[in-house]
């Protein structure tokens, strides 16, 4: 039997789109991309449908499709601006913060993904594993490394950890 | 302002940010197309990943065809026909009790090269002792089992068509000694990241036993307690005599620390029978450690051995 968790996709989609418009501008900084990003991710969930096993797991399933297309529009653009310069002048965010937000910016995509569902969006850990896939421990060390590097406090982290 | 105060800003920010009306529309386009595409059953998009999937199952196919007769009997083998089961024991085997032979198991690579998957997974045979051919089913059956795995894992990534995603499994064989074979399944998957995982299969020739951590020592001994104390120790050493090395011990915060190795945590014993106990990547260390191994001395095992 295939029953599709097309209509249930549709319906989260709309409810959280502007959770996902701000997870994807967190990695692009301009509202065009952010916005063709958000355009694919529900093109690409609506499409595949049908690859979501749990139901249940449908926000964090788009999560992750955000995620994803949004670290490999950052790769692809990379790899045009080491071909040609980058001229189209993107918008500065707006950012009050240069300091750690430039530290945030300089960590790997995965890295500072896990600092943003973590901080921004507060998730737990174990929502963090389910979203991006990957075992709780592997999420862990990503946290650690990630605050090391933003020479942030790990106190509070105590207790979720534990 | 402290850190921690500009990391309550940008949170301030992150979720204050505001996201214009069209993000709405962006939203709705996407899902419209998807849906029209979907009515219309075959898209352009549809097709050519339908011939992109023909030339990937091609190749397969060709690959098959050279391991046909193995694959067969991996697959079928544990307990289902024990005349196949035969006819693979009996294919002509050196000196050597363990043989084995490499399947293809899967290969695939996209056209746009996001996603590639390379698994080569072996079969092993067994001569002779009853034991030692079951045991050996059994990790056959299990390898197959986790590559299969993997594989569907691999393969729903590529039709999410997320980001870039590798999955490259491979064998070594470690140990092949009078009385013991240890084989150690590998796999590295890139995902952005990328992380590498490590499989040990321990057969004791001796005693044709598929053996795991827990059946070297006795029913009472504290062996999880003396092993992780002794590689405490290690740790601390290797830290102290190589700045560049670290393990997860003498964290800031305690909970961090690596506490104690799992009652079946993965080992094998190496060529020259020495025990060996191994972690995943993250499991002990940083990632840029890879995974770590620890030779646990004779001193250690001696009181804690079975028999």
């Amino acid at each position: 039997m295939k029953q599709d968790n097309e209509a249930l996709i549709e319906q989260q989609l709309i409810a959280d789109y502007k959770k996902l418009y701000r997870l994807a501008y967190s990695y692009v900084h301009n509202e065009n991309d952010a916005l063709d990003l958000v355009q694919e991710s529900a093109y690409k969930a609506i499409k595949h449908s049908h690859t979501l096993k749990n139901p249940q797991y449908a926000g964090t399933w788009l999560y992750r499709i955000v995620i994803n297309e949004s670290i490999s529009f950052l790769r692809k653009r990379k790899q045009q601006e080491t071909v040609l310069y980058d001229m189209d002048g993107e918008t500065e965010d707006i950012y009050s913060d240069v300091d750690l937000h430039q530290a945030l910016e300089q960590l790997e995509p995965m890295d500072k993904t896990v600092i943003v569902l973590r901080y921004f969006e507060g998730m737990q850990l174990n929502q963090i594993a389910q979203t991006l896939d990957e075992n709780l421990s592997t999420v862990k060390s990503r946290l650690y490394r990630s605050l090391k590097k933003l020479r942030l406090s790990m106190e509070e982290e105590g207790a979720v950890l534990l | 302002m402290n850190r921690q105060e500009q990391l309550d800003m940008l949170k301030k920010e992150y979720n204050e940010m505001e996201v214009p009306e069209e993000a709405l529309e962006a939203l709705q386009r996407g899902i419209q197309k998807a849906k029209q595409e979907k009515q219309a059953g075959l898209s352009a998009r549809m097709q050519q990943k339908d011939n992109f999937r023909k030339a990937g199952w091609q190749w397969k196919s060709a690959v098959r065809v050279v391991a046909a007769a193995s694959v067969l009997a991996l697959l079928i083998v544990p307990n289902v026909n024990p005349k196949i089961a035969e006819a693979v024991a009996d294919v002509p085997v050196l000196n050597k009790v363990i043989d084995l032979v490499t399947i293809h198991h899967y290969q695939e690579e996209a056209a746009d090269e996001k996603y590639a998957a390379s698994v080569k997974t072996p079969e092993l045979t067994a001569k002779g002792d009853a034991q030692l051919q079951s045991s050996v089913g059994e990790i056959n059956a299990e390898v197959v089992a986790y590559a299969d795995r993997m594989i569907e894992q691999f393969q729903q990534e590529m039709e999410q068509q997320g980001g870039v995603y590798g999955l490259d499994i491979t064998y070594n064989v470690v140990t092949d000694s009078e009385e013991w074979f240890a084989l150690q399944i590998n796999t590295v998957e890139t995902v952005a990241g990328g992380a590498e995982t490590v499989h040990y299969y321990n057969l004791d020739k001796l005693s044709g036993r598929y053996v795991l951590l827990a059946d070297l020592f006795r029913e009472d001994a504290d062996y999880v307690t003396a092993i992780s104390e002794n590689i405490k120790e290690q740790m601390t050493h290797r830290m102290e005599v190589d700045e560049n090395v670290v393990y997860d011990i003498n964290c800031e915060l305690p909970e961090d620390n690596f506490q104690q190795i799992a009652e079946n945590q993965t080992f094998y014993r190496n060529q020259d029978g020495q025990l060996v106990i191994v972690f995943n990547e993250y499991e002990v260390a940083p990632g840029f450690m890879g995974c770590p191994e620890f030779v646990i001395g004779d001193a250690v095992l001696k009181p804690l051995l079975a028999e």
